[in-house]
């Protein structure tokens, strides 16, 4: 190289080089609007109202609760200054709360509302409901003291403080009473975002809340440190995958989320996109009627379980391994609460199996009715094949979610339907263990179990007990459970500090200039 | 023409007034629940028949209607179950910009190309152009616009980005703003309707210029442009008309498929959305708002007749 050309060589590096962001990659910048988009817009923004995944997308960088969940599931104070003191007999929780927190609206967080938001969701939130038969008292002890008092010992109460989806988050005391068991169309949290604007069937807009007191521990999860670098976040309900694909391809939006698993081999290689694969957030499930028709015979039950081809299904359901996974526990590998009791009965694809159960039970050939819903009706057809070899008559009725959430009120209508159960920290949160889903599941042992796990606040015991309980599902079969679920999320590559957990949050994230 | 005017008026409260019960009824007897979806699917029955309850969606469906008609006679539609608890009709007001100008947009353009397009077509007849005419139109009319639309996405808006793949932009926020996010979904919309307003100016040109008049006209040495737009199309313009303000008031309902696939905020998108989520007040005051503007778009196209063609009486 001539000693011109390697003048013009170093000019052009020279400008180059000053003409690049100033900005190194994972030093967080200030500033931005973040374009998100989701595939729905949530049903409301009131996070006691509701269980819905997408409510809490958006909630979660709004609203905090007293305690919180790492990733990993441990229990951190949030809005708490510390974890409660507990009496000997354990039925009296004292929590003291921070003194720095203020509300979206400027009000200054106390006991108060702290005592009103935990008796609203637990007069109208389904897990606060169920918390509640064994709550005796919620009060305001002082100023920044709140006093829980059991009617009998409650090994879930610090993990139902802590969850995030249709939990206890903090409202001011004045919402409250407005809206005493409506859901409210205030949002007024603690956390670092701050509701702005919500343009029905359009989007919602958050924006940065300038009061905001972080806690001074590292971030992890929905505890720690929460920096909102944004200053707007801008949620799109967009139920179109096409379009939430193409609107991060475009730059129109920043990020997208449930984008189809098949798009992930081409979107990898896009320089501008950045691809993320959610930790496993739920598991797909078929919902089995106890109580009416055809199964509620125990062995035709056991029959459908015995055909299970859980590999087969996922694949042909659910696309690409690496969005899903064969394990036949009712918790998470990724959680502590891990299991593999009664596992021989997983998986099985025994159709001769099946086949002589069907002859046990005496069926006839009879109708079962199962209705799924579009995101699961693939899984279905997959698992019905084996379910016809083995002889049993499977009506699979497709349906949007509307209708099949109302025709399973009725259980005489039915006697499956697929579903997802979604990933909690503590088990007992989980639908799985809740006895009163679907048609329901009244079998006195469950009921027992399910009673002692509650009850008991040692690990190793209440382990022992989910793994007891979890056999005797596989062998009552009330449900049958297929396999864990990813998903594939996308953004822009400017976007960073991104935590790809379970649930969407935004605080942490910043955008490259 | 009051007498007319008076008679359509009463016939639009009548056929408002069947729509609005056929749409009461025909959702409630529907499957399908509000406070199930609002709750979640993981939620028990428990919790929705509660839910419900405090909505007052457990009354009976005659009790139901009987207050739903109340409200309808003093013109209270009632308040959206998942719009924030917000009066209908400001629901539906904030989904008419984005519709209203997506449909003036892509009318606009249909018209325009359709009617010149058609004319030329007509005037060349059995030529190249009027060969090729014919099998453009054909193709616009057979492209389903989903399939059209997410094309445009492609070349414009990822390949050669030089407009926003989907999103809208409020006219507050600037014009040409506004502009850039209505210039694909308006091809999309009036590729179909282009084809349909061409063809049929193009048939209804064929069939005047046969006419002894234009014969006639021609043979006074009357100009080729003056025979085509004042004697011809004046007359070949009518059915054009009806076609076009079918067009108008199919695209004032909301362009369902369009609006979904460019996610415009507008009438159409609101509708579906209402419709997965059992909204029934923003159901049954959509559905009467394109009642209204179907029937004063053909009022219009009525009066428009006696304005091009003033023998028309009623």
């Amino acid at each position: 190289m001539s000693t011109k050309m390697k003048m013009i060589f170093m000019a052009i590096m020279a400008f180059l080089l000053m003409a690049s962001p100033l900005t190194a990659a994972g030093t967080p910048v200030t500033g931005g609007v973040l374009k998100i988009a989701i595939d729905s817009d949530p049903p409301t923004l009131d996070i006691h109202s509701t269980r819905a995944t997408l409510a809490v997308f958006v909630g979660g960088n709004m609203y905090e609760g007293l305690y919180a969940f790492t990733t990993k599931g441990e229990i951190k104070p949030m809005l708490a200054s510390d974890m409660p003191l507990v009496s000997n007999d354990k039925l009296t929780y004292t929590i003291p709360l921070r003194q720095d927190i203020t509300f979206h609206n400027g009000k200054s967080m106390t006991s108060a509302d702290v005592a009103a938001s935990l008796n609203r969701w637990g007069k109208i939130a389904s897990y606060g409901k169920q918390l509640f038969a064994h709550i005796d008292s919620v009060t305001a002890k002082d100023e920044h003291t709140v006093v829980i008092q059991l009617k009998e010992k409650w090994g879930t109460l610090m993990s139902s403080l802590a969850m995030l989806l249709g939990g206890p988050v903090i409202y001011p005391q004045e919402i409250c009473a407005k809206y005493p068991a409506k859901p409210s169309s205030e949002y007024i949290g603690t956390g670092p975002y701050m509701f702005e604007e919500w343009r029905p069937n359009d989007h919602i807009t958050l924006k940065r809340f300038e009061g905001y007191s972080p806690l001074d521990t590292e971030s992890n999860g929905y505890t720690g440190r929460k920096t909102a670098y944004l200053d707007k976040l801008v949620f799109y309900g967009i139920s179109e995958e096409p379009v939430r694909v193409n609107g991060v391809e475009g730059g129109e939006y920043d990020f997208a989320d449930f984008v189809p698993s098949d798009e992930y081999d081409r979107l990898k290689d896009v320089k501008k996109i950045k691809t993320y694969i959610s930790p496993p957030r739920a598991w797909f499930v078929f919902v089995l009627n106890t109580k009416f028709g055809p199964t509620k015979n125990k062995k035709i039950r056991q029959a459908m379980l015995a055909t299970m081809d859980v590999k087969g299904t996922m694949a042909a359901g659910y696309g690409d391994q690496i969005f899903w996974r064969v394990d036949p526990s009712l918790a998470l590998k990724e959680q502590v609460w891990h299991s593999t009791a009664g596992e021989a009965a997983y998986n099985q694809n025994n159709i001769e199996k099946a086949k002589a159960l069907l002859k046990e039970a005496g069926y006839k050939g009879e109708k079962i009715v199962w209705m799924s819903g579009p995101l699961e009706y693939n899984l279905c057809v997959a698992a019905k094949a084996n379910m016809v070899k083995a002889g049993l008559n499977i009506d699979l009725q497709s349906m949007e979610w509307a209708t099949l959430l109302s025709r399973r009120k009725n259980p005489e209508l039915w006697s499956a339907f697929s579903s997802g159960f979604t990933a909690k920290a503590d088990p007992s949160l989980t639908t799985a263990m809740n006895l009163k889903y679907g048609a329901g599941w009244d079998h006195p042992e469950a009921k027992a179990l399910f009673k002692s796990f509650c009850n008991e606040s040692d690990f190793k015991t209440r382990h022992e007990i989910l793994s007891k309980f979890q056999e005797l599902v596989y062998s009552e079969v009330p449900y049958i459970k297929v396999g864990d679920y990813k998903n594939l999320r996308i953004s822009n590559h400017r976007v960073q500090g991104f935590a790809n957990d379970l649930y969407l949050y935004f605080f942490n994230v910043w955008k490259e200039k | 023409m009051l007498g007319f005017l008076v008679k359509r008026f009463f016939s639009m409260a009548l056929v408002l007034l069947v729509v609005s019960v056929t749409i009461f009824i025909v959702m409630h007897l529907l499957p399908g629940d509000p406070a199930a979806i609002m709750l979640g699917p993981e939620a028990t029955n428990e919790d929705v028949a509660a839910l419900k309850a405090e909505m007052g969606l457990d009354k009976p469906v005659l009790i139901q209607f009987t207050e739903w008609t109340g409200r309808i006679i003093q013109g209270d539609l009632g308040k959206s179950i998942f719009f924030q608890n917000r009066p209908v009709p400001d629901v539906i007001a904030d989904h008419l910009e984005a519709t209203v100008l997506l449909t003036l947009l892509s009318l606009g353009m249909a018209t325009l190309v359709g009617i010149t397009t058609g004319v030329l077509a007509a005037s060349a007849h059995e030529s190249l152009f009027d060969r090729s005419f014919m099998f453009f139109t054909s193709m616009a009319v057979a492209v389903p616009n989903f399939w059209l639309g997410l094309m445009l996405v492609l070349g414009f808006a990822i390949m050669v980005p030089i407009l926003p793949a989907a999103g809208y932009s409020p006219l507050s926020d600037g014009f040409w703003s506004c502009l850039s996010y209505l210039v694909l979904p308006s091809i999309t919309l009036a590729a179909g309707a282009v084809a349909l307003i061409a063809r049929m100016t193009r048939a209804c040109m064929l069939d005047v210029l046969q006419n002894e008049y234009i014969r006639t006209a021609k043979a006074k040495g009357v100009r080729q442009s003056l025979v085509i737009f004042k004697h011809a199309l004046r007359n070949a313009i009518i059915p054009v008309v009806t076609v076009i303000g079918m067009s108008f008031a199919n695209l004032m309902g909301g362009a369902v498929v369009t609006e979904s696939i460019f996610n415009i905020p507008g009438v159409g998108r609101l509708l579906i959305k209402s419709v997965f989520t059992r909204d029934y007040p923003v159901i049954e005051g959509v559905v009467l708002y394109i009642a209204i503007a179907w029937t004063l778009i053909n009022l219009l196209v009525d009066i428009i007749y006696t304005i091009i063609d003033p023998r028309l009486e009623y």
